[in-house]
């Protein structure tokens, strides 16, 4: 395999760690995890529910979409709602007016230390869009699934660092160029994304996301208008900020 | 301060990034083909009456998993400076995978050496076929004999560079359809860079493959340089899609043609072409049978209508078959298009509207395939002496229903070898 890297990505991850080594953020005193608000950080919630808005930013290779080589962005909502001790209920939605995407599911978290802890869950998903493009209409809609693995680890000045694996799954894909059905196969286990978020206090009580996900799959759901027909898997680099309320 | 928090959790986070950030460059080499036994200098050229008596629809009797149940056999040719080269293409049923190889005689027997390609992914490997004269090879070389019914192709295929041990058998059916004409186009050239063929989209190289995908005309895109010189190019942008990095940014327009030559190469190494070498290739080094011209540029279109009468006099005094045609995408080009004196003589391709299309007088409407098959305007054009080209068809069931159920004198596609499997498997 030849890797290649993307100096933007690079440049962003090294930013994004400069931010939070900030060094009026080091003398920050170590608050116990108990009074902490966290959205990815795979430890059981403190707080019944907790909620997160920000936007995403995704990369589209040029292999789908050639020339348009924009990061296209778009409005990310999370709430979490504790069910008990470890359990938790996780509902996403990604919006960008024209097409959104809406996932949910458990999700279980336990802590092994102090500092470590760890998470696994199940997310389902449903996107849906409707594109008025040169004239004529699109519209497509699909399931998705996220199976997904987590890692954290809390450093002593209130930075909760995760590592997220999810397998993406996508089935029931139906989509339409005006009138007439797209027929694309697309794989039911299209690959797997890698997030690292780190989540910070940020101002007043409100708390600071910021992510880097890195995506290898067939089919991304944001691409469906441009009804690609390539049988192997893309990378779609995605930047993550948000607050938690 | 960093030291605080530990610098070699920073230092792994770097990594991390680092990591996540890479990503896999897709290729899909074409093999190396060398058949020592192919190129013994006992083995000789097929003659044309055994070539044609290969073309047919054949079944995939083993195989099948990657090639699917069918597979429409057609030869193509292109001429290199010292020799004139046959290949027989193999479009499979199977979505866009194809082979290509290259037939001789040896004593008694046939064989094909090639390799194949699955269009949708990286998959591709060595073909090769050996033919012998029991299993048909006797009738295929005796010029009285007729195709045969029972015609077996028998070989072997690999994956990657690995020798091929995997059965392959193909069984004679019938001919191919060759009913009602129908253009096959294939996108920039011949395919996109984005499919991992050999050669880079918009190239001289490309377009001598086109035909070997299927093909019998290209479609090309159009832009100037600074300095007025006609070029293949699609993007608006020098980038690193389409060119080998060099630093060089921004609109092609703003370099002359002397520095893209001397400071560009596409992604596959090649130079950008001119007009005037593209349609050298096209009229001197293959059979195809159709250009058609993608305006990219605002501006003076002269040049380019200059160039398409020199290149239509050249075909015609070589007894060639051949139609170039200017394409006319939007409003823009449009505009362009008639400044140019008495525009309605010019052969062109029209895909904006009915009204647009008559008032240029273009020979050929080619509306996207998005707006469906439309049967009443494709008959109305047909009616009033024009051909309909629908664009840009990649999807197999697509291609299948479009050109089954509509009623298209060409369709544009970047998999021409699907389009040219679902046309020759008409029956």
């Amino acid at each position: 395999m030849q890797a290649v890297l993307s100096r933007k990505l690079f440049y962003f991850g090294s930013l994004l760690l400069i931010f939070v080594a900030h060094p009026l953020r080091t003398k920050a005193q170590d608050i116990p995890i108990e009074k902490q608000k966290f959205i990815y950080f795979p430890h059981p919630q403190n707080q019944k529910w907790t909620t997160s808005v920000g936007v995403t930013a995704t990369t589209f290779p040029y292999d789908i979409s050639e020339e348009f080589h924009a990061r296209i962005p778009a409005g990310d909502v999370r709430v979490l709602r504790k069910l008990s001790n470890k359990l938790s209920l996780d509902g996403r939605a990604s919006i960008q007016v024209l097409q959104n995407l809406i996932t949910v599911g458990p999700q279980w978290t336990t802590n092994l230390n102090n500092r470590f802890s760890v998470g696994v869950g199940d997310n389902i998903g449903y996107w849906f869009g409707f594109v008025n493009f040169a004239g004529f209409k699109s519209k497509g809609s699909g399931w998705q699934n996220y199976p997904n693995v987590s890692f954290g680890y809390r450093f002593n000045k209130q930075v909760l660092l995760t590592l997220k694996a999810e397998g993406m799954m996508d089935f029931g894909i139906k989509t339409y160029a005006g009138k007439e059905r797209v027929t694309t196969e697309h794989r039911l286990f299209s690959g797997s994304s890698y997030t690292i978020a780190i989540e910070q206090p940020f101002y007043g009580n409100k708390n600071l996301i910021l992510g880097f996900r890195a995506m290898y799959t067939d089919f991304y759901w944001q691409t469906w208008p441009l009804f690609e027909s390539f049988d192997r898997n893309s990378f779609y680099p995605q930047i993550i900020i948000g607050v938690i309320l | 301060m960093i030291k605080d928090l530990n610098i070699k959790v920073w230092i792994a986070l770097i990594a991390m990034c680092t990591f996540l950030s890479c990503k896999k460059n897709y290729v899909a080499p074409v093999p190396d083909t060398t058949w020592q036994i192919f190129n013994t200098s006992t083995a000789k050229k097929l003659v044309t009456n055994t070539r044609n008596k290969l073309e047919g629809i054949y079944t995939i009797t083993e195989g099948s998993e990657v090639f699917g149940v069918n597979a429409a056999l057609s030869w193509s040719y292109t001429i290199t400076e010292a020799d004139t080269l046959y290949h027989l293409s193999m479009f499979c049923e199977k979505q866009v995978v194809y082979m290509i190889c290259e037939g001789k005689r040896l004593d008694s027997s046939i064989l094909l050496n090639g390799y194949w390609r699955n269009m949708l992914n990286t998959e591709t490997g060595i073909v090769r076929f050996n033919i012998t004269s029991n299993s048909g090879a006797k009738e295929l070389l005796d010029s009285t004999t007729s195709p045969l019914q029972g015609l077996t192709l028998s070989g072997s295929f690999g994956i990657g560079e690995a020798e091929p041990t995997n059965p392959v058998s193909l069984q004679y059916q019938r001919p191919l359809y060759k009913g009602s004409p129908l253009e096959i186009i294939a996108h920039r050239g011949g395919g996109r860079t984005a499919d991992l063929l050999p050669a880079s989209e918009n190239s001289a190289e490309i377009i001598k493959l086109a035909s070997r995908f299927g093909a019998t005309g290209i479609e090309i895109d159009v832009r100037l340089t600074s300095d007025g010189v006609p070029v293949l190019y699609h993007d608006g942008t020098l980038n690193e899609r389409l060119i080998q990095k060099n630093g060089l940014i921004g609109p092609i327009e703003n370099y002359s043609y002397r520095q893209l030559t001397d400071l560009v190469r596409l992604i596959k190494g090649e130079k950008i072409p001119t007009l005037r070498q593209a349609l050298d290739v096209v009229l001197y080094q293959t059979n195809l049978k159709f250009v058609w011209l993608d305006t990219k540029y605002d501006g003076n279109m002269t040049l380019q209508r200059e160039i398409l009468e020199e290149y239509q006099q050249k075909a015609i005094a070589r007894g060639r078959d051949l139609s170039i045609n200017i394409g006319i995408p939007d409003e823009m080009v449009l505009k362009n298009f008639k400044k140019l004196n008495d525009f309605r003589s010019i052969p062109s391709i029209c895909e904006l509207s009915p009204q647009d299309v008559t008032e240029t007088n273009a020979a050929i409407w080619a509306p996207r395939w998005t707006l469906g098959l439309q049967p009443e305007e494709t008959a109305r054009m047909q009616t009033a002496g024009r051909k309909v080209f629908v664009w840009t068809l990649d999807v197999p069931e697509n291609i299948n229903k479009y050109f089954n159920e509509g009623n298209f004198n060409g369709i544009l596609s970047n998999y021409p070898s699907s389009v040219a499997y679902f046309y020759y498997a008409k029956q």
